[in-house]
């Protein structure tokens, strides 16, 4: 491979990075911060779980970026009574033309490149995990059969903050499959003014298609497979480890304070392959094909927060993971000198 | 990426890596030996001034609180150097950041210490061929820059200089001499009797104290003891400095060890070369602004005696009390017990106490005798004279409550006819009877 054709991928690959970022933001005012983080969860292959109060367009962020990746998407609201089965689809009896009846399934809405799991902590915790497999595996297993989901498979979930009656806290198991966890804030002053002007104007902004239909998924999976050989040096990956390590409260005193103090549990390794799976998309953005430790600390405040179990100490203090994650983050930088 | 087809790139970056090590080592070596010179020069300077213009007890301090910050410095630059040098493993990363590589040269050599496997040929070639387009900024002149480090140089020249400086200005740093009195009568209420007849009293010129430049050194504990090493070291420290003939101030037994050889002539002359110094009429008086003259010629009439008695070592004609401590050519020193074997015969022998074995300059205090004449602000009281008062007779204390009286008992004559039964009444033993 000479370095002509890597840098033409590398090119390329922030071309359609940029230009799906420039679609969304048509639609979605602000959010910038948050749309980049889930477009790296996008392309590094994990998926994303945003965090926000309601109507602040996390529906819409879904929806135009698969509108400008022009893959398939659904969306599943999530309520009490939702069953597994009608997330991951069920077999119904069918009767033929020669009037034979046969079990034939029915695909679910989890059949889909894109997928929107709304307000996916008001699920019982059977029909959260009915989404484990797809996300884990990218399949499902109905009656005994085991169906592939399409490629590139992409879950966003979303959750709500207020309005806790009635919820089920995700599992932590569930919440560790997710790569990052993003959290959506009201949005400027000026945002506002813009949303309001445009969203009800007589002609309202339409995402026009990235990449073309039928190309579209393998496109994706392509750029998925340039992300995953982007170079990482061993100091990075020592680095990455000694960041997931500084998470648990009992790693032979090498935690700071914080976290000795107010985390029960820290990351799991999955917390590790999400910060160098990111970093090496931002270092592809970066125009660079190894990745750096500015790249993992950049990514370091969407990949472990969600991944930690904080205790009582914490919640009464008022400590939030961010904040450890920060203290964890300043540990590992003086750590590497 | 086989390796083969990229190592020419790889090994001059290497190469290229090495020299940027060495020189940025160098650099360092060279700055952690001027900082050690710079603490060592400058620790030195001040322990030559606190020697120099200090007490004992502040030269002991000050020496002590310098030689530990000296050691804390020196400590701490040795862990600075360490943190410092760059090994093979640190280097490609230092470089990195200084050469504002964003990870590319530190990624390269560590992916290149192995094979890149399948996963990494893709990437490599650029990777490769981005650092060799990079070479340039990050050569060793651009990244250390100087090979002279300069601020640690430029510390150590100070430190030298002010070093040296301190050591020729030393002389000047030398106490003014003593004040020298000549009294030629008794003062205060001492009878002539009891005084020797002739002095040549040296007194300092101010009040001096312990803390004064140029007092004598003060030992810790002062007066009888043996003087400390310490006072030792900075009495070796002047002599080296300001020549064997320096004398601390208030040193009142130069007198004394200049008058060997008696009194001449009549009770007013001094000894020596003071004595003839009188005759010849230029003996300064109290007061007059001849008193480091006068001094000087008593410290020229000490050294003769010196030399007089270095010849009589060399005869073997010296008694070991002269002896004293002189030895490796040092001066005898006349401190506060040196009268005895300096004296002469025109100074009482105890003028100033008995004699010791210690040094002048050694110890802190000089207690000056009481016979002798000076010039103190109130006179002193005679000291008792004559033969002392008979002691008076023992008494026998008192007896106890029921203590029979130590009264003997007294013999008496007991007639012949009586006296068989007298010996029976008080036999001991079985033949005793009852009276």
């Amino acid at each position: 491979m000479t370095p002509n054709v890597a840098t033409a991928a590398v090119e390329d690959f922030r071309e359609t990075f940029a230009a799906v970022r420039r679609e969304v933001a048509k639609v979605v005012i602000g959010h910038q911060a948050a749309v980049e983080t889930i477009l790296v969860a996008f392309f590094a292959g994990g998926h994303a779980l945003i965090e926000g109060v309601p109507g602040i367009g996390k529906t819409l962020i879904v929806r135009s970026l698969a509108e400008a990746l022009n893959l398939s998407f659904n969306r599943i609201q999530f309520t009490v009574d939702l069953m597994p089965a009608d997330i991951t689809g069920t077999r119904i009896i069918n009767e033929g033309l020669d009037g034979r009846r046969e079990f034939v399934f029915v695909r679910g809405p989890v059949f889909a490149h894109l997928l929107l799991a709304d307000e996916i902590n008001r699920a019982t915790p059977k029909t959260q995990s009915a989404l484990l497999e797809a996300m884990a595996e990218q399949q499902v297993t109905v009656a005994g059969t085991t169906h592939a989901l399409p490629s590139p498979f992409f879950v966003l979930a979303t959750l709500n903050p207020i309005e806790m009656e009635g919820t089920y806290q995700l599992p932590e198991a569930q919440l560790d499959r997710f790569l990052f966890k993003v959290a959506l804030e009201y949005p400027s002053r000026p945002e506002l003014e813009r949303i309001l002007g445009d969203t009800t104007a007589a002609e309202l902004p339409t995402v026009q298609p990235v990449l073309a239909r039928d190309a579209a998924p393998a496109r994706v999976e392509e750029l998925r497979q340039l992300v995953r050989r982007v170079l990482v040096a061993p100091h990075i990956e020592r680095y990455a480890a000694d960041l997931v390590r500084l998470t648990h409260p009992g790693s032979d005193g090498e935690a700071p304070e914080a976290v000795s103090r107010y985390v029960a549990y820290g990351a799991s390794p999955r917390g590790g392959q999400a910060l160098i799976l990111g970093a090496k998309v931002l270092a592809l953005l970066a125009g660079r094909v190894h990745v750096a430790v500015e790249d993992i600390d950049r990514v370091a405040p969407a990949a472990l927060p969600h991944r930690l179990v904080i205790n009582f100490a914490a919640e009464a203090a008022s400590i939030r993971p961010p904040e450890i994650i920060a203290q964890v983050l300043a540990a590992g930088q003086r750590r590497r000198g | 990426m086989p390796r083969r087809s990229t190592s020419h790139p790889l090994d001059a970056i290497r190469r290229q890596l090495g020299r940027v090590r060495r020189r940025h080592n160098f650099r360092e070596a060279q700055r952690g030996l001027y900082l050690l010179v710079a603490v060592g020069g400058t620790a030195a300077t001040v322990v030559l001034l606190l020697a120099l213009c200090g007490s004992v007890r502040l030269f002991a301090c000050g020496g002590a609180a310098v030689a530990g910050l000296a050691v804390l410095t020196v400590g701490l630059l040795g862990r600075d150097a360490r943190r410092r040098f760059l090994g093979t493993a640190r280097a490609a990363a230092w470089a990195d950041r200084r050469g504002n590589l964003e990870g590319r040269l530190a990624t390269l050599l560590e992916i290149g210490g192995r094979d890149p496997g399948r996963q990494e040929a893709f990437f490599w070639p650029l990777l490769l061929d981005e650092n060799g387009r990079r070479l340039t900024l990050w050569r060793p002149e651009r990244l250390v820059p100087r090979r002279l480090p300069l601020a640690p140089l430029a510390s150590a020249l100070g430190a030298a200089a002010a070093f040296v400086a301190t050591l020729t200005l030393a002389p000047q740093l030398r106490p003014a001499p003593p004040a020298v009195a000549f009294l030629t009568e008794p003062v205060g209420n001492l009878a002539p009797t009891d005084l020797t007849p002739d002095r040549v009293l040296v007194a300092p010129a101010g009040a001096p104290s312990s803390g004064e430049p140029g007092a004598p050194p003060a030992a810790p504990g002062a007066g009888g003891g043996r003087p400390s090493l310490v006072a030792r070291l900075q009495e070796r420290i002047r002599e080296r400095i300001w020549g064997p003939s320096w004398e601390p101030p208030g040193d009142a037994t130069l007198s004394a060890d200049t008058g060997r050889g008696g009194p001449k002539g009549n009770a007013h002359a001094t000894s020596g070369a003071d004595a003839d110094d009188e005759r010849a009429g230029t003996v300064p008086t109290v007061g007059s602004e001849s008193r480091q003259e006068l001094a000087r010629v008593v410290r020229a009439a000490r050294r003769t005696n010196r030399g007089n008695r270095e010849g009589k070592e060399g005869r073997g004609e010296v008694s070991l009390p002269e002896r004293g401590s002189g030895a490796d050519g040092e001066p005898e020193q006349t401190g506060t017990d040196g009268a005895a074997s300096g004296a002469g015969t025109a100074t009482a022998p105890d003028l100033f106490g008995p004699p010791s074995s210690r040094r002048a300059g050694e110890s802190e205090t000089f207690a000056l005798a009481l016979a002798a004449p000076g010039r103190g602000s109130s006179p002193m009281p005679a000291p008792p004279s004559g033969e002392p008062p008979p002691a008076a007779d023992d008494e026998r204390p008192a007896l106890a409550a029921g203590q029979r009286s130590e009264t003997p008992l007294t013999k008496m004559p007991v007639p012949p006819a009586y006296e068989s039964l007298v010996r029976r009444l008080f036999a001991h033993g079985a033949g005793a009877v009852s009276p």
